[in-house]
């Protein structure tokens, strides 16, 4: 073979370029017109997340308690993986649903921009960044019909963006100060009969628009945790025939106001009772409510915990019934807690970072029965979410997501993350927990309780002044660690 | 006799199954508006995979001996992925695999497994039969920025630009049976002029 390049050499690597550069472009052309052309498949699981909140683990039979029924929650989490020690990594309800549809932690509230059109302005407290992925858009760019049902009122705020990624929102109106009816038609003593006197003028106002969006109340059909799993039995029935799917369903019940049918809150508290019903917690101490009016509060929230099992328990038999529990991970957990004055507090004051407020319910069922009855005392959280139900369908997760996987724990095996200690936080304030200790301190490090959580769970007995070099390593190497840098104050 | 026919079948069918390929986004399409599913284009699909291994087969044939390491490793990587591409689609399509094992869903990670071997063997493929001048230059550039094409539509979900990266895959195949086709016919052409009395 001769080096140069003889004529017609050239001229049939020009004629095969120009050829190779016309398949290009009518390639490029032919296939700008379609766009599909992997085909779909993977994991055909569906995918129902149940989110229950202010539900106290301490309040649900799977978890220990003995004098609450709940034996929806409790049959479900035998037959499923059961966290011990499950901590949203933020609290209240927002950070906490960022972090479950984004996989991104919402602490330490970095970059917040609270929106405008919101009261209620804790810190974290704002929709979800732009720029970060929600776990619903991943899966519905995988080819899964994507739902949510809830009557969350603070996901569907005019400056919210809750909805991103859901083909279809069911979004039930009414709940608490929901703007959804006008609120004039209620009387002053209507409000006294479901606050105390204690309660302050911002609660009363909360009850009097509750009142006003709840006067078309006939049967207990018609309160909200009933609605909401109402709704998303008809929604299973429906996107059934669009599997695999992805379900939300996020159920502001148990949180207050506690106001459920007669009949569950005579389970706990005195059928003969006449009184006005303490059905709004001030988030503050608790020196506001008498101690009897606290017992009743008390069995008022236990009887909507009740309520909220009976309908999550109609729910799962829908989906039982449609053969659903056999090709669905089942994921429920809670967002926070809250307080009942176990530590003179009630409601969800900042400051209050104890069993009572932090500690959460949550469990998955694999529709293989894989873990099932197990239980893991790995530091779940709420940012774990995502990337878990990534990884188990076997879509790979944005980057942005930094939650654990999961899914190793169904085989017996632990997260690749592995996590000797757990942070989270609420607006100025900072917990911080490992084997042996719990920790509680404001953002500066200021206020720090510190708490030996294996002897005291409860957190009752501040040890802080005997240990202040064990509060200054957990503020540093867990806190300030966690946060990669100071923390901070708005 | 037997060779220069499995050449030329190889050639053929890499025509074919580069073309059946190139056509699938059409085909998906046509699929959805007759059908209201895609399924039925796929379960057809799996005669294109199969004609570019018979192609394949016919080329590893026509030169065995002339083939460096780095043809080998392309030849066995694309052999071993459009295996599992056929027994992906047939698994996934044909015997409903993945509706019993509905969480590893191994039909369908054998497909698409299968289609990044495919196409990163094709370019390793190219490379050495370009290398050890198995095939001429111009038949085998354009079939290794075909192969790199279908790389990049295989690994991730590009809509259009995908589609049309798809689609240079197969065309980039069935270039490379055109070239055969064109060696062997100039090959003919040199044998007819050195013996003219055969």
């Amino acid at each position: 073979m001769s080096d140069g390049v003889t004529r017609r050499q050239f001229l049939k690597a020009a004629a095969a370029g120009t050829a190779g550069v016309v398949a290009l472009g009518a390639s490029a052309a032919v296939g700008s017109r379609y766009e599909e052309y992997l085909p779909k498949g993977g994991s055909k699981v569906n995918v129902i997340v149940v989110i229950l909140d202010s539900l106290r683990r301490d309040h649900v039979g799977a978890y220990g308690n003995t004098w609450i029924k709940t034996p929806n929650l409790d049959a479900l989490a035998r037959q499923s993986l059961l966290f011990t020690r499950p901590y949203p990594e933020s609290i209240p309800t927002i950070p906490a649903r960022r972090a479950i549809h984004t996989g991104v932690r919402t602490w330490p509230f970095r970059d917040w921009h609270p929106a405008p059109d919101d009261g209620f302005k804790p810190y974290g407290w704002a929709p979800v960044p732009e720029d970060q992925a929600v776990l619903a858009e991943v899966l519905s760019a995988e080819g899964i019909n994507t739902n949510i049902v809830t009557d969350n009122l603070h996901m569907y705020r005019a400056s919210y963006d809750f909805q991103r990624g859901f083909d279809t929102f069911d979004y039930i109106r009414g709940q608490e100060r929901d703007q959804y009816r006008p609120m004039m038609p209620v009387s002053d003593a209507r409000i006294d009969k479901v606050t105390v006197s204690g309660n302050v003028p911002d609660m009363r106002e909360k009850m009097r628009q509750y009142l006003a969006n709840t006067a078309y109340r006939k049967a207990e059909d018609d309160w909200f945790a009933p609605r909401v799993f109402t709704s998303a039995g008809e929604y299973l029935e429906q996107i059934k025939e669009a599997q695999p799917f992805f379900l939300v369903v996020d159920s502001f019940d148990p949180h207050e106001p506690w106001d459920p049918p007669r009949k569950y809150v005579d389970l706990y508290g005195d059928p003969d009772y006449a009184g006005r019903e303490p059905t709004v917690p001030n988030y503050s101490d608790a020196s506001w409510i008498t101690e009897g009016e606290l017992e009743r509060m008390r069995a008022l929230y236990a009887g909507e915990i009740t309520m909220t099992d009976a309908w999550l328990g109609r729910f799962l038999n829908r989906m039982e019934d449609l053969r659903l529990m056999e090709n669905t991970l089942l994921v429920l957990l809670s967002d926070h807690g809250a307080c009942l004055g176990e530590h003179d507090d009630t409601g969800k004051p900042y400051w209050a970072l104890y069993p009572e407020l932090t500690d959460t319910v949550f469990m998955m069922r694999h529709p293989e029965g894989k873990g099932a009855g197990n239980k893991s005392d790995y530091y779940a959280s709420t940012h774990d979410v995502a990337p878990t139900i990534l990884s188990m369908l076997g879509i790979e997760s944005p980057q942005q997501m930094e939650g654990a996987d999961l899914s190793p724990i169904f085989e017996g095996k632990e997260p690749d993350q592995r996590r000797e200690h757990f942070t989270l936080g609420y607006n100025n304030y900072v917990w911080a927990r490992d084997e042996k200790y719990g920790m509680v301190c404001t953002n500066t490090g200021a206020e720090a309780k510190l708490f030996d959580v294996d002897e005291d769970p409860g957190m009752h007995k501040n040890l802080a002044a005997e240990r202040p070099e064990t509060v200054k390593r957990m503020f540093a190497d867990y806190v300030i660690g966690d946060a990669g840098g100071p923390l901070p104050n708005y | 006799m037997l060779r220069r026919l499995t050449s030329w079948a190889g050639a053929l069918a890499c025509v074919a199954g580069g073309v059946l390929w190139a056509l699938s986004p059409i085909g998906v399409h046509l699929s959805e508006i007759k059908f209201q599913t895609p399924n039925l284009f796929w379960k057809l699909f799996p005669s294109a995979p199969l004609l570019l291994l018979v192609g394949l087969v016919g080329l590893r044939l026509l030169v065995p001996s002339r083939s460096g390491v780095t043809q080998k490793i392309g030849f066995w990587a694309a052999f071993l992925g459009l295996i599992l591409v056929v027994a992906g689609s047939v698994g996934l399509y044909w015997l409903g695999i993945d509706d019993t094992y509905i969480m590893s869903a191994p039909a369908y990670r054998a497909f698409r497994l299968g289609l990044l071997l495919a196409a990163a063997g094709s370019i390793l493929l190219a490379v050495g039969a370009g290398q050890d001048r198995t095939l001429p230059p111009w038949g085998a550039l354009p079939f290794a920025v075909g192969a790199l094409a279908g790389l990049i539509s295989f690994a991730v979900d590009l809509d259009n630009l995908g589609a049309a990266l798809w689609i240079l895959f197969g065309v980039g195949w069935a270039w490379l049976g055109l070239s055969l086709v064109a060696a062997a016919i100039a090959s003919l052409g040199a044998k007819t002029d050195t013996n003219p009395g055969v």
